[in-house]
């Protein structure tokens, strides 16, 4: 149960496989807006526990439970990961639980296991609101990005106000754009082109998706970012390829 | 004077150096109560054929519970709290605020046109029944919202511009109300919705309200006249000429308009054609007599049938209620289904009208007359019935009227005797008594106030702490001066047409001749306007409409245009504030205070654009001022804003000109 080293992205989801159900839902927030990387589209339960269940019609895995957008440590409480065989019938395995200690997005990381049910358990405190959940497998680069990577890095877009006779008078704010270019140096073609360009073609090149860049330093710092549509991947050697990706999306606040 | 609404938080934020600024668009949009399929509503299409809660889309219209929805939009860039869907769709808001309008009356409507996003989702939020659906829903958010929105016109709208906090807080918001007025599709897909001041509900109605109702026979001026036959105490025998049919006169009244029993008015309750005798309802107080002469005239008139309900019952309107017909105003007293009574003939040609013949098919108007009422009322009867409902009215509009309007001399009876366009008539009116009125987003009222000398304490917005570099324009509004008003009023005929000269009695004027003469502007300024409002008992009042417009405009007003940040965003539409700029300076050179009403306000959530106009009371124009205060020598400058007496030769102790009165 390695935390990810290298950059990751979030977007495989066992929720995106069929209809979630939710045990209950408040007026206005339905279960599947988990699945749609929107974070202003939520789901919120009526009454705890609440769970939000998926059949995927087969067993598929999971190791990766990414939360974005929510208020689970304000509402005081606990996310557990199950799965079943059985529709929870006979079959109810614990996979992970996690009491959140802030509302920042999350990743956690389990072994890898395999159900054909899945489901999300919210215990504790008063109902939450959650608005995007992926519960799948996580998307890890095989190398680091190369030195220079500047994820701090934000673009203000503001006006600041001075008067007739040059006295400050405020700036305003409109949004922080953040965006980054990525690029991985000497990839493997075999995965660049078994595991990366269907993930492209999956989701990359036209959703969005979570991004963590180093979730073991620095475990808060997770986007919600798209790419531009451009993939880059010369080959410096017959067997490897330098690929580069732009991703932007709104800086943290 | 109202003020803007404001929170503690709000006002400590607006202090602040730096500002993280959104907007949110909140739409009420009509929605179904009802839950698909449970009593009250029948309609049984079964699960993946339900309605969608909208009126356009329900199968059980005459069960729909209307309600609202709130759909809402915030700025692109800003994260949707918890617990709150904010879609990030609201791109671009081009604004056309409100302009408070000092000789217009009645401003323009306020527009903002924003731009919103649009995508494919779910549809989860505006479905209810989406889980049951065979298909998931197709096409994207806002062409399915169109399809099955027809309703949204007039809708609520809210655009709440304010500061992004953590946790988030509403109280740093600033709520701009309107309506919907339209939504369109553009080329780029993105869709374009238009709000309106809710004052656009003006524009779209009429007072009266139109009628269609029509005589359903001949209605004359008098219907019988003759030298009378013989008289009883409670008969009268009709000249030769009258009816030989029994019954003819039933319920008509008789007068006895010369000879003996002159000025006498009887009901007439049954008639014998044969003998042409007359039984009237009440004895004679004296026998009318050979040397009388009789007029027979209708007391009630028959509609259309059906089309009475169209016209108001006195019964229960509580007010006189009057009808045209032709030119003739009468006014009836009771209503009885189809038929519209009144007491006796002296109830027609009301209002300067002339009694006329009428014909069978002849349509009848309802009208709406104003009986011995205050501004305050006719302005907020207006509104009302144009569809601005009275939560809307600003208290200002009773303060105004109360401390400026609330006499006698401004007391006014009138009738509009055809249906005409709700805002034109208060825009006339307005205009009449010297007020303005315009739609304030942030108060979210319709505000008022009457252009005259103010006495409130006001802020100096200068060049070194508010006036934003490099946006500051300021125009002579030579266009708008007067040296001569005259003001026309007292209509004879409230039926002839309000723009006819001729049809007013009296004519004021008030002239400015030192503005006139050579050495000054040397040239006449005239400005002419007629007033169906008011009648000849208001001479006091429309003399001191045209003496403040001249006193007001005799030199060019300036107008101020320019931008301020957030910090000043204190005062509303209407506020008075002082502008001192290096572009509005004195003779000597020096920067001098301009008092000015700001007159539009647009917050364009990066900064503010200004417009205001000077007040322009010149001649000085004040308060008589309270006992105690020193002589104006010593007098502090707050204080000179009351009047002191000045010397014979009109100046002041100091050489300036001295105060009028107006």
């Amino acid at each position: 149960m390695a935390v990810p080293i290298f950059p990751f992205f979030a977007f495989d989801n066992r929720f995106a496989d069929a209809v979630p159900v939710a045990s209950s839902t408040a007026v206005g927030g339905a279960a599947i807006n988990l699945t749609d990387f929107r974070p202003y589209t939520s789901w919120t339960p009526t009454a705890l526990p609440a769970t939000v269940t998926v059949d995927c019609g087969t067993a598929k895995s999971a190791d990766k439970l990414s939360v974005f957008n929510h208020n689970l440590f304000t509402k005081g409480n606990t996310i557990e990961v199950r799965g079943s065989t059985d529709n929870f019938v006979a079959s109810n395995v614990l996979v992970h639980s996690y009491a959140p200690p802030s509302d920042n997005a999350f990743v956690r990381d389990f072994a890898a296991q395999s159900f054909r049910y899945w489901r999300i358990n919210i215990l504790n405190g008063t109902a939450p609101t959650l608005t995007i959940v992926a519960l799948g497998t996580g998307f890890e680069f095989p190398t680091n990005v190369p030195y220079g990577i500047s994820p701090l890095d934000r673009d203000v877009v503001a006006q600041t106000n001075i008067s007739e006779r040059g006295l400050p008078l405020g700036r305003v704010i409109l949004f922080e754009r953040w965006a980054e270019k990525l690029t991985f140096n000497h990839v493997d073609q075999t995965w660049l082109r078994a595991t990366f360009l269907p993930a492209w073609k999956a989701h990359l090149r036209g959703k969005p998706f979570l991004f963590g860049f180093d979730l073991t330093n620095f475990p808060n710092e997770i986007y919600l970012v798209q790419t531009d549509g451009k993939m880059d991947a010369p080959f410096p050697l017959p067997s490897k390829a330098n690929l580069s990706i732009n991703i932007s999306g709104v800086a943290l606040a | 004077m109202s003020t803007l609404p404001t929170t503690a938080a709000r006002t400590a934020a607006l202090n602040s150096q730096e500002l993280k600024a959104c907007a949110v668009l909140e739409i009420a949009a009509p929605r179904c109560a009802n839950v698909y399929g449970v009593a009250p509503c029948t309609a049984a299409a079964g699960a993946g054929n339900q309605c969608y809660n909208t009126f356009a889309t329900c199968q059980d219209k005459p069960n729909y519970v209307a309600t609202t929805k709130v759909i809402s939009f915030i700025s692109r860039g800003v994260m949707s709290p918890p617990g709150m869907t904010l879609r990030p769709y609201l791109l671009d808001a081009v604004s056309s605020p409100t302009k408070m309008d000092m000789d217009a009356g009645l401003a323009p409507r306020g527009k903002v046109a924003l731009t919103l996003e649009d995508e494919q989702d779910n549809d989860s939020s505006e479905d209810p029944y989406y889980a049951t659906r065979a298909t998931p829903a197709g096409g994207t958010y806002w062409g399915r919202w169109l399809a099955r929105n027809k309703n949204y016109y007039g809708a609520t709208a809210k655009l709440r511009k304010g500061f992004v906090a953590s946790p988030w807080d509403w109280n740093l918001f600033l709520d701009e109300q309107y309506i919907v007025e339209s939504f369109s599709v553009e080329g780029d897909g993105k869709i374009k919705v238009t709000l309106k001041d809710p004052l656009k509900f003006l524009e779209n109605s009429t007072i009266p309200p139109a009628t269609s109702g029509a005589l359903l026979s001949d209605f004359l001026n008098i219907e019988q006249t003759d030298f009378v036959v013989a008289g009883s105490s409670t008969s009268v025998t009709l000249g030769v000429k009258a009816s030989a049919l029994d019954s003819t006169y039933n319920g008509m009244e008789v007068y006895i308009s010369a000879g003996q029993g002159t000025g006498q008015r009887r009901v007439i309750s049954a008639y014998i054609g044969a003998s042409r005798v007359a039984t009237v309802t009440a004895a004679w107080d004296v026998v009318p007599n050979t040397t009388s002469v009789y007029e027979v005239s209708r007391v009630a008139i028959a509609l259309t049938a059906g089309r009475g309900v169209q016209y108001a019952d006195p019964a229960t309107s509580g007010k006189p209620e009057y009808v045209r017909i032709g030119k003739e105003i009468i006014r009836y007293t009771a209503k009885s289904g189809d038929t519209l009574i009144w007491t006796d003939a002296t109830y027609r040609a009301q209002f300067g009208s002339t009694r006329e013949d009428h014909k069978i098919g002849d349509s009848i108007m309802l009208c709406r007359a104003f009986i011995a009422r205050t501004v305050v009322q006719v302005i907020s009867d207006i509104l009302i019935e144009g569809g601005v409902a009275a939560p809307l009215h600003s208290a200002d509009l009773a303060t105004e009227c109360a401390a400026w309007l609330d006499f006698p001399t401004w007391t006014i009876t009138a009738c509009i005797s055809s249906p005409e366009n709700s805002a034109k008539l208060l825009s006339e009116l307005l205009k009449d008594v010297g007020a303005a009125m315009w739609w304030d987003p942030q108060t979210q009222k319709a505000e008022f106030q009457v252009i005259a000398p103010r006495l409130d304490t006001y802020p100096t917005w200068d060049d070194e702490s508010t006036i934003m570099r490099g946006s500051m324009v300021k125009k002579n509004m030579d266009e708008k001066r007067v040296t001569r008003a005259a003001i026309s009023y007292a209509p004879r005929d409230a039926a002839a047409g309000e723009q006819d000269k001729n049809n007013y009695l009296i004519t004021d004027i008030a002239v400015n001749q030192s503005a006139e003469s050579v050495n000054e502007f040397g040239a006449i300024t005239s400005h002419e306007d007629q007033s169906r409002w008011f009648g000849a008992g208001n001479a006091v009042a429309m003399q001191a409409v045209a003496m403040r417009r001249v006193v007001r405009l005799s030199a060019a007003p300036r107008l101020y245009t320019f931008k301020i940040s957030h910090k000043d965003y204190t005062r509303p539409v209407g506020a008075l504030i002082g502008i001192k700029s290096h572009k509005n300076v004195g003779v000597d050179g020096k920067e001098s205070i301009d008092p000015c009403l700001i007159t539009s306000l647009d917050d364009r959530l990066t900064h503010l654009e200004v417009q205001a106009r000077s007040t322009n009371f010149s001649p000085r124009s004040a308060f008589i001022a309270p006992a105690g205060l020193p002589d104006y020598a010593a007098a502090t400058a707050d204080q000179r804003r009351y009047a002191f007496i000045a010397n014979a030769a009109g100046k002041m102790s100091d050489g300036s000109d001295g105060y009028k009165i107006i």
